[in-house]
């Protein structure tokens, strides 16, 4: 979050400041941080059914978008997808790691409330 | 705090911005969207849980906002907008995710502190059982010492009851052998008992024979007492039997009836003191002399036979015939006549046992009733008494139911009168 924050206000800066060249170099760390938070989510399960795997979906298909558009030459459009692509994948992690923690309070409270009904 | 006024601040300077930006154009649909899920995370507790995530989402909603100043409708506005969205949503989802694990560590504390429970029960439990256990142990041991003392006692007792019984047979042995002496002792002495039972028995009965035999003697002589045909004189205790009890007139054997009166004399005979005793026949004054003599001798052997017949011993009896030397009474009466004919049994007195050996000379003897001259018709007891006893026991089955002797035939015709010629 902190990094897309620093790549939003370059990015900002970038737009403020009109069109720089030299983007390639650029886009590619948007690329790879994109790509490193799908890896995280599908790492946490976030391709099982559910709204987890709805943004994981959303953001594979920007990425891929994204693809199209750098190897069409428009970079800046390009970057914009990516960070979109990267708050899906980051949202679609944060998801799955509540229905797992969901499960696990579940599993938990469940084992609890067996254990305090043997001492009743 | 202070994060959310400069919040609203920004989004105050954003508004500002975009009025005066492009007044009239509205926001876009992805902007909006970012609106109201910011409002929405604001509100819930991620301000409180997810801090960070909230304020990226503000950040990336104030971008969109600066945009949307800029150009309303621009890529870059759609696109902050969208990540604005996702933002504040994704703050949401870790405020949750951050309570779920608030849940389920306190269900995790729940559970421990359950097992705490339990296990502390599980410990009261252990140790009640191990309470329990050392209170039952120490019981067992104290069982198992009472156990082994009394294991102990009764070995001990068996082992007095072994030597015990060593003892107890040795006396038992040793008492044995002092009843078997004792027995043999009794048995001896049963036997010294009995043989002075037998001997003091038959003594008694001896002893007892005697007496009755004294009395029946004594007996006797009361009778002939009593009957006045006894009496004592000089020369001993004399018995008078008339003649008419014994014989008939002239004969010389003895009538069955007389054998009864006999019998009483020869009872107190027995009971007489050691001594010979004397048997006299007399007769009356009738007829010849001699005659009178020899029936007199005749008669005193038939007697004599008779008590010998009776158990006297032969040689303690001497018959005599006097004949009608020695009458009782005056031979001129027939009553006179009748005490005459007599036979007399004289028994001696103590002392006076020489009067048989004597008796062949009357006239020493100072007893000798009458001065009369002494009489050679005593006989001596060698001669007569022999020849007597010989003859009349042959004859005597004859003679008594009828009597042939020749100086018998007279007084046949008159028994029972006094005969003259006796």
């Amino acid at each position: 979050m902190r990094g897309m924050h620093a790549a939003g206000v370059a990015l900002l800066g970038a737009l403020i400041g009109g069109c720089a060249s030299g983007g390639n170099v650029a886009i590619e760390k948007h690329m790879t941080k994109t790509q490193a938070a799908i890896s995280a989510a599908e790492a946490a399960g976030a391709g099982q059914p559910g709204r987890a795997a709805l943004h994981l979906r959303l953001a594979r298909e920007q990425l891929a978008d994204a693809q199209k558009l750098i190897q069409a030459g428009e970079d800046e459009r390009a970057a914009m997808l990516l960070e979109r692509a990267r708050a899906d994948a980051e949202l679609s992690l944060a998801l799955a790691r509540e229905q797992r923690a969901a499960a696990e309070a579940r599993a938990a409270m469940d084992e609890a409330q067996a254990l305090q009904q043997r001492i009743r | 705090m202070r994060g959310v006024l400069s919040v609203a601040g920004s989004v105050g300077a954003l508004l500002l911005l975009g009025l005066v930006g492009c007044a009239s154009a509205p926001p876009p649909v992805e902007l909006q969207a970012a609106r109201l899920d910011y409002e929405r995370a604001r509100a819930s507790r991620a301000a409180e849980l997810a801090p960070d995530a909230l304020r990226d989402a503000r950040q990336a909603l104030e971008r969109a906002e600066h945009a949307f100043a800029y150009d309303a409708k621009s890529e870059e506005t759609r696109g902050w907008a969208y990540i604005a969205d996702r933002a504040a949503r994704e703050a949401e989802v870790q405020a949750r995710t951050v309570a779920f694990g608030h849940q389920r560590m306190a269900a995790v504390a729940a559970y421990q502190a359950a097992q705490a429970e339990l296990a502390r029960r599980a410990e009261q439990t252990a140790s009640q059982r191990a309470a329990e256990l050392s209170r039952v142990q120490g019981e067992l041991g104290e069982v198992r010492r009472q156990l082994a003392a009394q294991r102990e006692q009764l070995a001990s007792q068996g082992r007095q009851v072994e030597s015990g019984q060593g003892a107890l047979r040795e006396e038992r042995e040793a008492r044995a052998r002092r009843e078997a002496e004792l027995a043999a002792a009794e048995a001896r002495l049963e036997e010294r008992a009995q043989r002075l039972q037998e001997a003091t028995t038959s003594l008694e009965q001896e002893r007892r024979a005697r007496a009755e035999a004294e009395q029946r003697a004594s007996d006797a002589l009361t009778r002939l007492r009593e009957a006045g045909s006894v009496r004592e004189e000089a020369r001993g205790t004399v018995i008078t039997i008339p003649g008419s009890v014994l014989f008939r007139s002239g004969a010389s054997a003895l009538m069955p009836e007389s054998r009864e009166r006999l019998a009483e004399v020869a009872d107190a005979l027995r009971s007489a003191p050691e001594g010979t005793v004397i048997i006299e026949g007399h007769a009356d004054s009738v007829g010849p002399e001699d005659a009178n003599q020899q029936l007199s001798q005749r008669r005193a052997e038939e007697v004599r036979v008779y008590l010998i017949e009776r158990g006297m011993p032969a040689d303690r009896i001497i018959a005599v015939g006097r004949g009608e030397s020695q009458p009782l009474a005056s031979n001129d009466s027939a009553e006179g006549r009748a005490m005459n004919r007599r036979v007399e049994i004289i028994l001696p007195r103590a002392g006076t046992t020489a009067a048989p050996g004597s008796g062949q000379q009357p006239a020493q003897r100072p007893e000798t009733p009458s001065p009369q001259q002494p009489r050679p018709e005593v006989q001596q007891p060698a001669t007569p008494q022999r020849t007597p006893e010989a003859e009349p026991q042959p004859q005597k089955p004859e003679v008594a139911p009828q009597p042939q002797k020749p100086e018998v035939t007279p007084p046949e015709k008159t028994p029972e009168t006094d005969n003259p010629y006796e």
